[in-house]
């Protein structure tokens, strides 16, 4: 788990990503930081939930197969707490059927592994509002 | 001569007479031959006689005198009758009256001609031995009768895995046999009058399937159902029931029943349907494991040529540069040993593992596999460590051998938990050893056998990367080397396996 950027530090616009796969953790960030947004990560679904208890993100970009806490736990339980329950989720996963198996999690968008940088960042910017 | 008289004189005649007067049996051999026999005769005159006569040849009819000396017709019908042989007995006699020679017809004799009337002998003979005939034939018939139904009853009572019995009308057990005692363990004293119920188990039976089946039968001529019925032990078995209505819908006569025990054929299908469940199983985590690399690899070239094509790789670092092609670079790497895994399994299972023996090092082959897989034992914050035996040669395989402590490697961190992994190397007598022990999440006691299969896992689908072909491929190259390998392991504390080698190849 990288460390969350500070709220007060500046006012770019931040994106949680889930993903127990180390190397898509570490790339994702990068394109993402490399596009301007402040970027976090968690391992699974539980560390994700540590991590909010810290830090507000805009944005949270989600694999669904982890071990500890899938991607459909962690929503689950996103979904149960008020303070984190509104922030969009952006579904990421190489699962096959990933529409059937998202359909009761209510996510902001789908992207299929292996996704294209463009897809990736156009559902990332669709979903984030720049901070005034 | 007429023609059809030609042809009577062709017919031959044994005759067998019991007789005193060989004038008389001259008489009747004559009235005999008038008629268009050719005979062979023979005549007695004492039971003695009568009984070596007839033990000694085969005799086409049998003419009797009603009282000699020291004989007579009743003695010798009697004596013949209890030879157990079958031919046309005549009485031909001048002194008896109607009442002797009713009883005699009474007892068995099938005709009676008075001495001097012996006109329609011909034809009487000729007709008895047609009768003896019909008989004869019948008397096979049935023979092959009670043959067939015997061999019908050794079949239905020695076939393996069926049981074959008949219900009454209303459905309770009527014939048995050692077949259904065999396969139900009921002997007929126990089954039979009891409700055919008694073959289903305990929820069938509430669920009114025995009743149900009996209707069906009963309705549409047969019933045919699977299921688990019950032995006399109440132990279960798998079995295809059949009951046919004997008789029609008015005047039902029965059924019959067809018990099969098929639990060994029901066996093997489920096995079928779990091994082609398993392999589309296997199919989506391969997908899925593909498209992981492939994601990362894809990501950074696509960022590098956006940086290329914005001119921002004037910006970029040698570093940051350096960085991303290492991580495609790993990439295409990890793909590698995924497709070489599962071109190891397709190879395995085909038969097609061939091994290329030479002198290895084994201490030194788990230090290559470990400095080769630190970066990644690093970054999952797994500490390795080895303790191994120098100088442990054997003749193996090295690159299987390489696959196989990678996969076990790659086991431990994965399942590892972040914790130490501990791998040792030692000799244990002409063996080798290599034991590596994790401290993780471990496997219960239920999955420790099933892990060794192919495409199994102990962990849900998905949760943990990989194909769940990894510890059944190790099992394959241990055991073409002629070792083994074994688990230890409780849930929540870890789990060591140890794999053993053969140093050198026994036998010839």
């Amino acid at each position: 788990m990288s460390a969350p950027p500070r709220r007060d530090e500046r006012q770019k616009v931040s994106v949680l990503v889930v993903d127990d796969d180390v190397d898509i953790r570490e790339t994702v960030i990068e394109v993402l930081a490399d596009a301007g947004y402040e970027v976090a990560s968690a391992g699974n679904g539980a560390e994700a939930l540590e991590a909010l208890r810290a830090f507000a993100p805009d944005l949270i970009l989600l694999d669904l197969s982890m071990p500890v806490m899938s991607g459909e736990q962690f929503r689950t339980r996103q979904l149960r707490e008020p303070k984190i329950a509104g922030i969009p989720v952006v579904v990421m996963s190489a699962a096959a059927r990933l529409e059937e198996k998202t359909a009761g999690m209510k996510a902001s968008a789908l992207l299929a592994k292996p996704v294209k940088l463009t897809d990736l960042l156009a559902a990332v910017g669709q979903f984030t509002q720049p901070r005034v | 001569m007429t023609s059809s008289e030609e042809s009577q004189s062709q017919k031959r005649l044994r005759v067998l007479l019991v007789e005193d007067e060989p004038d008389d049996a001259e008489l009747t051999l004559h009235e005999l031959e008038r008629a268009g026999y050719s005979c062979e005769a023979e005549r007695v005159e004492t039971p003695e006689a009568f009984q070596a006569a007839l033990a000694a040849g085969e005799w086409s009819v049998i003419l009797a005198d009603f009282g000699l000396p020291r004989f007579s017709a009743p003695a010798a019908l009697n004596l013949l009758q209890k030879s157990g042989r079958d031919i046309p007995f005549i009485i031909v006699s001048g002194s008896i009256g109607e009442g002797p020679a009713v009883k005699a017809m009474k007892a068995g004799a099938h005709d009676f001609f008075a001495k001097g009337k012996l006109g329609r002998l011909g034809a009487a003979v000729e007709r008895e031995i047609r009768e003896c005939l019909v008989r004869r034939e019948r008397q096979e018939a049935l023979a092959q009768l009670r043959s067939a139904e015997e061999r019908y009853r050794l079949v239905v009572e020695n076939v393996r895995e069926y049981a074959i019995f008949m219900l009454a009308p209303d459905g309770n057990v009527k014939s048995w046999n050692r077949g259904a005692e065999r396969l139900t363990g009921y002997t007929e004293h126990e089954i039979v009058g009891a409700p055919f119920s008694a073959f289903f188990s305990e929820e069938e039976r509430q669920d009114g399937r025995p009743e149900e089946a009996l209707q069906t039968a009963r309705d549409q001529g047969s019933q045919i159902a699977e299921g688990f019925r019950r032995r006399r032990d109440g132990s279960l078995f798998w079995a295809e029931c059949t009951l046919d209505r004997i008789g029609g819908k008015g005047e039902l006569v029965g059924f019959s029943a067809v018990l099969h025990d098929i639990t060994e054929r029901k066996r093997l299908l489920d096995d079928l349907r779990h091994a082609v469940r398993a392999r589309d199983e296997f199919l989506s985590i391969a997908s899925h494991e593909l498209r992981t690399p492939l994601t990362s690899m894809g990501l950074q070239l696509q960022s590098l040529a956006a940086l290329e094509r914005s001119h921002a790789h004037l910006r970029l670092s040698d570093e940051k540069i350096a960085k991303k092609l290492a991580t495609v670079s790993r990439q295409a790497e990890r793909l590698t040993v995924l497709i070489e895994n599962l071109l190891d399994v397709t190879r395995i299972t085909s038969g097609r593992i061939q091994l290329r023996r030479e002198d290895v090092d084994l201490g030194a082959l788990v230090n290559t596999v470990v400095s080769r897989m630190r970066e990644w034992s690093v970054r999952s914050g797994c500490e390795v460590s080895v303790v191994a035996e120098e100088g442990l040669v054997g003749s193996w395989d090295r690159l299987r051998l390489e696959t196989a402590v990678t996969n076990l490697l790659s086991n431990a961190i994965k399942y590892g938990a972040g914790k130490p992994v501990d791998i040792a190397v030692e000799a244990a007598g002409t063996d080798a050893r290599v034991r590596v022990r994790d401290c993780g999440i471990g496997i219960s006691t239920d999955e420790q056998e099933r892990i060794f299969q192919r495409f199994e896992r102990a962990v849900p689908e998905h949760h943990y990367g990989g194909f769940g072909i990894g510890l059944w491929l190790v099992r394959q190259v241990v055991e073409t080397h002629g070792g083994s390998i074994s688990v230890e392991s409780r849930t929540g504390e870890g789990s060591t396996f140890t794999i053993s080698l053969p140093r050198r190849i026994e036998g010839p």
